[in-house]
């Protein structure tokens, strides 16, 4: 049972990582422009 | 017989060898894109190249430019983007000039981004090396900056309910069957630690709100929002320390479902105001003046009265004015809806917004800025558009929630009769069975799924108030010039011999009944003969030779143009043609009841002819209107349709005002959507939905109401524990969800 004091955190730790990556995909504009980029393939 | 080939870049057929060409500036093009090495454009293409035209003077000062050391970043729009195929040739063109960095074309958007040396190239050039193709460059005003902050806290706020609830469902669990009080209190405290980013972070807008609702003395609908948060998030603080339930997993559920309600509208707003976005602007950016030492092109801004400004056929009159020298033909179309061109001669006076068709003049301005006739009706506009009053539904979930909390607090009344500690419980309680979620999701949800149905048929709307607005809607008036019927003249009668001639004549020239004849010469698949010495006769037409002959292409009364040569004479015949949208489109909506007008600033024997082509009664035209007779003509209960700046208050004033795409740009900002051109038959469409999300918002309502009522009167009896609450509230979340998303379909 204890290793659930230290898997509950691990998890949430984990979980806060990706959030952070999400944060920094917004800040770098990876959402600005969702409607575009699935036309560009269409051009080479 | 002469041999038919089609011109290599526009594919018009002409008269020659394979490889000739149909005008000077489509040669040209060609020798650019080869010069290039772009030649496999014209394999990949799928719609034939635009015939270049000469460029148009722009004011680029209004373009924003970021700077990055040494270069900078400019947003364009591009016009005249077929295929996917233009916008890797203007992507290559713009790309090869000295001193640009990088450019990128968006076909999407229709809109350029270049970065370049400031210092080596100007925008101006720009537009000359597209102009060469036939792409059209043009300002656009600056991009709005993406606001990142709705999703960081969207983003946020979702994490943390999701790891709240899965903190909560041990904790619900353990409820049950008896948990080990180490772990009861390691979740209690991870959850206290997650819903602090949530309440603080993510809901900070609801405070925010709320606290300008406060000091500005008025009661904001987030207000009772701003209170459940932060009531349920003091409360859960105090509830963790003293080991009873905190209930965050309701309070971060809450806060993220609101947040995708928000985003929701959010991105249903930022649509319609892109699509409204590509259209330019309505004055000219730089004018021509004289000046003692001669012509000077300043901006538009630096214009005072009594400057005189000379201007040629193309260009559009900067301020109300009057005629000093020359002569030429004027549209006022854009203005006051009059189809028909009025002759400029000396003494005439013309209002800001006019165009030149051709002609030189020389123009004495009157009256700039606001006081134009342009002005006035923008001043109109925006006192029409703030008198609006919210819709029922924005009061409704506020309410409902003011009331919730309301009968929380009854529920801490009852401390004298069962303790504080069993009053807070059913205080938190009644908050949390009857939380919002359902019912701010029910608008919000109901809403974008229907924008985004009809934004595929081809009607972007503003607003959700927009679209139940349109429920009140008992009549539904239409302006014709560009509305009902084609924004351009079209030819209706000539013979293939005098449409030869013109067009041969005419295929340089951007004016647009030239534009319509060459269209209908090429439309009928007529070789083009290539004209010499084609020289413009001021104020009207155009001559030159072709087969060796002298012909003069000369304007004739209102819609017509004479094809002249010594003894032979040809007559063109134009007229504003139906939409083919139009006819089938108007009898649907006469089929659903609705009382259909027609309002015009044009001739009576114009709008008449055009009700008898689309079968619609007399008694419904009204002609001859000034822009502020049309305004007398909406009313609450009419949805108004038009293109043109003159529509500009009556589609303010209307309950709800839809602008054509590709009208006037003033139309377009006054409006609450923006209709496709060809896709008139999207009004009944947009009525009928209307009604259908109207239905489901308050179905939604309802059955929320009667989930709350019930919930709220157990909670107050002390009836709910916290497993019963967190099964419930997301029951009625999801069934919210269910009913709106069929409002996404059409009509199936």
């Amino acid at each position: 049972m204890n290793a659930i004091a230290f898997l509950v955190p691990l998890a949430i730790a984990l979980g806060g990582t990706f959030l952070v990556f999400f944060l920094v995909a917004v800040r770098n504009g990876q959402f600005d422009d969702l409607d575009d980029p699935p036309t560009r393939i269409l051009r080479d | 017989m002469p041999q038919i080939s089609g011109c290599p870049h526009c594919a018009a057929p002409v008269e020659g060898d394979e490889g000739t060409f149909c005008c000077s500036g489509c040669e040209l093009a060609y020798a650019v894109l080869s010069d290039a090495g772009l030649q496999g454009h014209y394999l990949e293409r799928e719609v034939p190249g635009l015939r270049p035209l000469p460029p148009v003077r722009r004011d680029w000062s209004l373009v924003a430019l970021t700077e990055h050391d040494g270069s900078c970043e400019a947003v364009l729009a591009v016009d005249g983007l077929t295929c996917a195929s233009c916008v890797s040739v203007a992507e290559a063109l713009l790309e090869r000039q000295d001193g640009v960095q990088a450019a990128e074309v968006s076909f999407a958007t229709g809109k350029a981004r270049v970065r370049f040396d400031p210092t080596a190239i100007t925008l101006d050039d720009h537009a000359r090396t597209l102009a060469r193709v036939g792409y059209t460059l043009r300002p656009v005003a600056a991009e709005p900056t993406v606001d990142h902050d709705p999703l960081v806290r969207l983003g946020i706020a979702l994490f943390c309910a999701a790891n709240v609830m899965g903190l909560s469902i041990p904790i619900y669990l353990g409820w049950l069957e008896g948990m080990d009080l180490r772990f009861e209190r390691l979740f209690a405290w991870g959850s206290l630690l997650l819903a602090t980013p949530a309440t603080l972070v993510a809901a900070a807008p609801f405070f925010r709100s709320a606290w300008h609702g406060l000091t500005a003395r008025t009661l904001h609908m987030d207000l009772p929002l701003a209170l459940a948060i932060g009531g349920l998030y003091v409360h859960g603080i105090y509830a963790t320390l003293a080991h009873s339930e905190a209930y965050f997993d309701s309070l971060t559920m809450l806060i993220a479902l609101l947040l995708v309600g928000r985003a929701l509208e959010a991105r249903g707003q930022r649509n319609a105001a892109s699509a409204a976005d590509l259209l330019g602007s309505a004055l000219p950016g730089v004018v021509t003046r004289v000046e003692a030492l001669g012509d000077a092109v300043v901006p538009t801004s630096d214009l005072r009265v009594g400057d005189r400004v000379r201007m040629t056929g193309g260009d559009t009159v900067p301020g109300d004015g009057i005629i000093d020298q020359g002569e030429g033909r004027a549209s006022l179309a854009l203005v006051t809806g009059e189809s028909v061109p009025v002759p400029a001669i000396p003494g005439t006076q013309l209002p800001a917004g006019a165009e030149l068709l051709d002609g030189d003049i020389v123009l004495r301005v009157r009256e700039m800025g606001a006081g134009t006739l342009i002005g006035q009706m923008q001043a109109a506009l925006t006192q029409t558009s703030t008198s609006r009053n919210p819709t029922q539904a924005d009061r409704l979930a506020p309410a409902f929630t003011a009331a919730t909390i309301l009968l929380g607090l009854a529920a801490l009344a009852l401390t004298p009769w069962i303790g504080s500690a069993e009053a807070m419980r059913r205080a938190v309680a009644v908050w949390v069975v009857a939380c919002p979620c359902a019912l701010s999701l029910a608008r919000p949800l109901a809403v974008s799924a229907a924008l985004s149905g009809l934004a595929r048929r081809g009607l972007w709307l503003r607003s959700g108030d927009a679209l139940l607005a349109l429920n009140d809607v008992r009549t539904v008036a239409l302006d014709k010039t560009g509305t009902l019927t084609e924004a351009q003249a079209r030819v209706v009668s000539a013979e293939d011999e005098a449409l030869r001639i013109a067009a041969a004549l005419e295929v340089g020239s951007s004016h647009p009944i030239a534009r319509a004849i060459v269209s209908e010469a090429v439309g009928r698949g007529i070789p083009l003969p290539r004209a010499a010495e084609i020289e413009e006769v001021r104020g009207q037409g155009v001559r030159g030779s072709v087969d060796g002959r002298l012909w003069e292409v000369r304007s004739a009364g209102v819609d017509a143009v004479r094809v002249v040569s010594d003894d032979l004479e040809h007559l063109i015949r134009l007229a504003h043609v139906p939409r083919a949208s139009a006819g089938p489109a108007l009898q649907e909506l006469q089929t659903t009841g609705i009382d259909l007008r027609i309002l015009t600033g044009d001739r009576a024997e114009a709008a008449s002819r055009l009700a008898e082509q689309l079968n619609i009664p007399a008694s419904a035209v009204h002609a001859e209107l000034s822009p502020l007779e049309k305004v007398d003509l909406v009313d609450a209960h009419t949805a108004f349709v038009g293109d043109g700046l003159n529509d500009g208050p009556a589609l303010a004033a209307a309950a709800v005002g839809l602008a054509v795409a590709h009208g006037a740009p003033s139309s377009i900002a006054a409006a609450d959507g923006v209709v496709r051109a060809g896709a008139l038959g999207v009004l009944t469409d947009a009525l009928r939905t209307a009604r259908r999300t109207q239905r489901t918002i308050s179905a939604n309502l309802v059955r929320s109401a009667a989930y709350n009522v019930l919930a709220v009167a157990a909670a107050m009896a002390g009836l709910v524990n916290p497993l019963v609450a967190a099964i419930l509230m997301p029951i009625s979340s999801l069934l919210v969800l269910a009913t709106s998303a069929k409002l996404a379909k059409g009509d199936a």
